[in-house]
């Protein structure tokens, strides 16, 4: 590879400020927001609450128990009967709706002891004590602002930004009920570098990584794209700090491949593509492009993924043909962007090759603790483009590939396109170039589908 | 199917023990010396499950409705064997298959499916003359799946999923029977009992295509069955039967009504 000539084209890192559109992640911290205010998040934030508890499976009701509701008018005297008639014993009674809670003998289950009892004239009701839970949340505190991952309208940013609209999100919370990903699942993160000291990071970064902007064996950000693209994909999550990772246990490789300024040649690229795929990488996110084909590119991407790697690319951010190498549409998954309103961005590449979409405005992630005034500003910054949108996607990637370690590449790049929301079906029905398949769903994708008859 | 050894080492020993064993007093079947009865025979039985020790998330359980015709020969007074043939209606819950592309979770709305369900009875007498006697029973049911298909909901592709459910049910033990009476003889049937089968299901979502097999097994392996034989003319008899089946979860139960016309 080292033979390889180095082209005159560089690949630009997916960082929006290297695009033409003000949509940039550096434009997010120069412009959107003056003095970085809009794009950092100030330290007064941190009276955050703790967040909420953490939902663990459990019975779906209350076992040996029912719930049995009587007419108002039934009398104290004939409910005691009437439980006492059918072998249960009153544990409580709530008296506003003559609502009884009541254990049944152990030899009947709950269901036929319901329409026993249901049968009775004098009886309103009688069912399952149903467990109710709240839905996984992460205690990151910053979580409440991720509308990509949980969407409930909340302002999508600072105050003055725009409102998200509930359900325009990706089902973060409920595809996490089914899994939260393992730590033995790894996503390499082929871009920038990713600081080794973030809060949000250094227990989820399984190695110093590979530098092969400078050929050496450290792969510490000098750009703050790849930290940022990191944190989206496996920020470490229900750890009280900062934001959660689409692949909550999911560990992250780095591997740095552009320069400072967020651009790399194509001969760097496919090094660390190689590198990550002989060096453990279980997903590989690709938020940078290039304009041009190349066959070697395309050949260490396919390498990749014969060797079982699922790979998310950003489809890129000039409105115009998808790059490369989210182009090579058989290895690959190209991943377009849309909003808070599950819109499509107006910047996404686009043609036939885009499989899916995921968020890619006002994505709040990760930012290089040496790259802000720590004393201000938490190491946090909002991000717009595709850069932002694939990561979504490697975690979700790192999700089914730790719950489902036997399916193969080509099952879950099928997976995620087949599970995704058609957000754009009044436009256009079904496949098609702006969004692919759609926003991806990760409840769907993950969590078992209830056949009906 | 996975080889069972246990219960089919108790067939095969109630089989052998009945067929070498003299034939005693009373016929547990009518009081005709031999030939052919043919009846119908209407079950419905509710099993826990547990899926080789898989957790899920809420306790499986199957139900089936059982419907058949049984064919009956009396090869001597006291030793019968009956063929069924027939169909089986059976609902599964709680039972989740994570193996496919897209996991699929079967509970109580997901609907029955239809199965070829196919029996043999044997029962002879041990101990009789008193107006105790003594029996021995084996049964052994079928329920052949025909397989059920399912739109699988949500996604953005077309997409569908085809659930064939296999089981099996083998029971055997003594029947205690009282004949004192004219026309009704009341039994009891304590009974070793094991059900086990699989479930299998193949999802296609256009070229991506996967397919689980469970295996599952009732809870519990030892049942009671409490019942009644009438002889209602001398060519007409009926039995009522009900069963008991304990498990550390609960108590599953089974019905079954008989009714045969000797010829």
């Amino acid at each position: 590879m080292t033979a390889l000539n180095k082209k005159s084209l560089i690949v630009a890192a997916l960082l929006l400020g290297l695009f033409a559109s003000g949509d940039s992640l550096q434009k997010a911290r120069t412009e959107k927001a003056p003095e970085r205010a809009a794009s950092a998040i100030r330290r007064t934030i941190h009276s955050f609450d703790g967040g909420l508890p953490l939902h663990t499976k459990g019975p779906r009701y209350a076992p040996g128990q029912l719930l049995v509701r009587f007419k108002p008018s039934v009398s104290t005297q004939f409910v005691n009967a009437t439980l006492a008639e059918y072998g249960t014993e009153k544990i409580k009674r709530i008296s506003q709706l003559n609502l009884y809670q009541v254990r049944i003998p152990d030899w009947a289950s709950v269901e036929e002891m319901a329409y026993a009892i249901s049968q009775n004239p004098e009886v309103l009701s009688a069912g399952p004590n149903y467990a109710a839970r709240i839905a996984v949340t992460p205690n990151d505190p910053l979580f409440r602002y991720q509308y990509a991952l949980h969407n409930t309208g909340q302002d999508v940013g600072p105050p003055g930004s725009p409102s998200g609209r509930a359900s325009a999100d990706i089902k973060a919370p409920a595809g996490w009920e089914e899994t939260k990903g393992t730590a033995e699942t790894v996503i390499a993160i082929i871009d920038s570098g990713i600081d080794f000291e973030h809060p949000d990071l250094k227990n989820k970064i399984i190695s110093p990584g590979h530098d092969f902007a400078n050929d050496d064996g450290d792969a510490t950000d000098d750009n703050g794209h790849g930290t940022y693209v990191a944190g989206i994909a496996a920020a470490d999550t229900n750890n009280n700090e900062g934001i959660a990772g689409v692949g909550w246990n999911c560990k992250i490789l780095p591997v740095k491949v552009t320069d400072a300024e967020g651009s790399a040649w194509y001969d760097d690229l496919i090094d660390g593509i190689l590198w990550a795929a002989d060096n453990g990488a279980h997903v590989i996110n690709l938020s940078l492009g290039g304009e041009e084909s190349d066959d070697s590119l395309r050949d260490a991407l396919k390498y990749a993924h014969d060797k079982g790697v699922v790979i998310a690319a950003s489809a890129g951010n000039d409105d115009a043909a998808v790059f490369y190498p989210a182009a090579y549409d058989a290895y690959c998954l190209a991943v377009a962007a849309t909003d808070y309103d599950d819109a499509r961005a107006s910047y996404s590449c686009y043609g036939p090759e885009v499989d899916v979409a995921a968020p890619g405005e006002w994505v709040l992630s990760t930012y290089p603790t040496t790259m802000v005034d720590l004393n201000e500003y938490l190491p946090y910054i909002w991000g717009n483009g595709t850069s932002s949108s694939a990561p979504h996607v490697a975690g979700l990637a790192g999700l089914i590939k730790g719950l489902k370690p036997w399916l193969t590449v080509d099952e879950i790049m099928d997976v995620i396109r087949f599970s995704s929301d058609d957000v754009n079906s009044e436009e256009h029905s079904g496949k098609d170039e702006y969004i692919g398949y759609g926003r991806i769903n990760i409840e769907k994708a993950l969590v078992p589908i209830k056949l009906s008859k | 199917m996975r080889y069972r050894p246990l219960p089919c080492s108790a067939l095969i020993l109630i089989v052998v023990l009945a067929l070498t064993m003299p034939a005693a007093g009373q016929d547990p079947r009518g009081s005709g010396d031999s030939g052919f009865s043919a009846g119908l025979s209407l079950g419905y039985l509710s099993r826990a499950l547990s899926l080789n020790g898989e957790e899920q998330d809420i306790l499986p359980k199957m139900t089936s409705l059982l419907g058949s015709l049984i064919l009956e020969y009396k090869f001597q007074p006291g030793f019968v064997l009956a063929a069924h043939i027939g169909y089986s209606l059976s609902d599964f819950e709680g039972i989740t298959f994570r193996r496919l592309p897209y996991s699929l979770e079967i509970d109580a709305d997901s609907g029955t499916i239809g199965g070829i369900l196919l029996g043999a009875e044997l029962e002879k007498s041990l101990l009789g003359g008193a107006a105790l006697g003594l029996d021995i029973r084996a049964l052994f049911f079928a329920s052949l799946g025909l397989g059920k298909e399912w739109e699988l909901p949500g996604l953005a592709v077309e997409g569908s999923a085809k659930g064939k459910p296999i089981w099996m049910k083998a029971s055997a033990g003594p029947v205690l029977t009282y004949r004192g009476w004219k026309g009704v003889a009341p039994f009891l049937y304590p009974c070793f009992d094991y059900l086990w089968g699989s479930f299998e299901f193949e999802e296609t979502v256009q070229e991506l295509v996967g397919s689980e097999k469970k295996d599952i097994k009732g809870k519990g392996q030892f049942g009671l069955g409490l019942g009644s034989d009438f002889e209602l003319s001398a060519s007409l008899r009926f039995r009522a039967e009900a069963s008991l089946y304990p498990h550390q979860d609960g108590t599953d139960y089974a019905f079954m009504i008989q009714t045969l016309f000797a010829f």
